[in-house]
């Protein structure tokens, strides 16, 4: 058992999920490239559209190996950094959904781009929740 | 919950790492438990009973 909270960049289970949440991403930014630079068609336009699933895979598979490790606490800490994260991403998206009624129309906010801020408000609701138990 | 942890810990010379390692827990839960911060479940209570050879309403006081 590390003496660290799971999935902080100090353990070895943090720096796996850093490094398959990294190559997820990687894979992602490839074949965005490839689909916007080399105007695939199917089935190539498939398979760079699909191809970040199997980065994605192996992420969860890390992550889940780091949460069976981790104590009581941790998973305690991650439950409510989810929560947080969770709620705080849907006010998030009712509120542009909102300003899109009185802006009259579609905000210049690629829809391509929005996944990009959860894995930000996840990190601040977990140094939040990790904050609570300090 | 009110506990005396760190004086019982503090009695073998053990840290809160070396704590943690005999309870397969984090330091931070240690620490959490020790400032109150956090209440352990019934199962790590027992334990930590269990390590310091005293009843579990000794340790914790609700």
């Amino acid at each position: 058992m590390d003496s660290q909270p799971t999935l902080s960049l100090g353990t070895n289970h943090g720096r796996r999920v850093l490094i398959a949440g990294a190559t997820w991403f990687l894979v992602y930014l490839a074949s965005r490239f490839a689909l916007q630079e080399f105007h695939l068609v199917a089935p190539w336009a498939w398979v760079a559209a699909l191809a970040h699933l199997f980065a994605f895979f192996w992420f969860v598979a890390v992550v889940e190996r780091a949460l069976k490790s981790a104590d009581e606490l941790q998973r305690l800490i991650q439950l409510e950094a989810l929560a947080l994260a969770f709620s705080t991403t849907m006010v998030l998206l009712m509120t542009l959904g909102l300003m899109e009624i009185f802006h009259g129309g579609r905000l210049q906010f690629p829809l391509l781009d929005i996944w990009a801020m959860l894995p930000v408000i996840y990190a601040i609701c977990f140094a939040v929740a990790y904050q609570r138990y300090r | 919950m009110r506990n005396d942890l760190r004086e019982r810990r503090a009695e073998r010379g053990w840290s809160q790492a070396d704590l943690a390692d005999k309870l397969d827990v984090s330091r931070q839960t240690i620490n959490a438990i020790e400032t109150e911060k956090y209440s352990p479940s019934l199962e790590l209570a027992f334990k930590i009973a269990r390590l310091f050879k005293a009843r579990v309403e000794d340790v914790f006081q609700g």
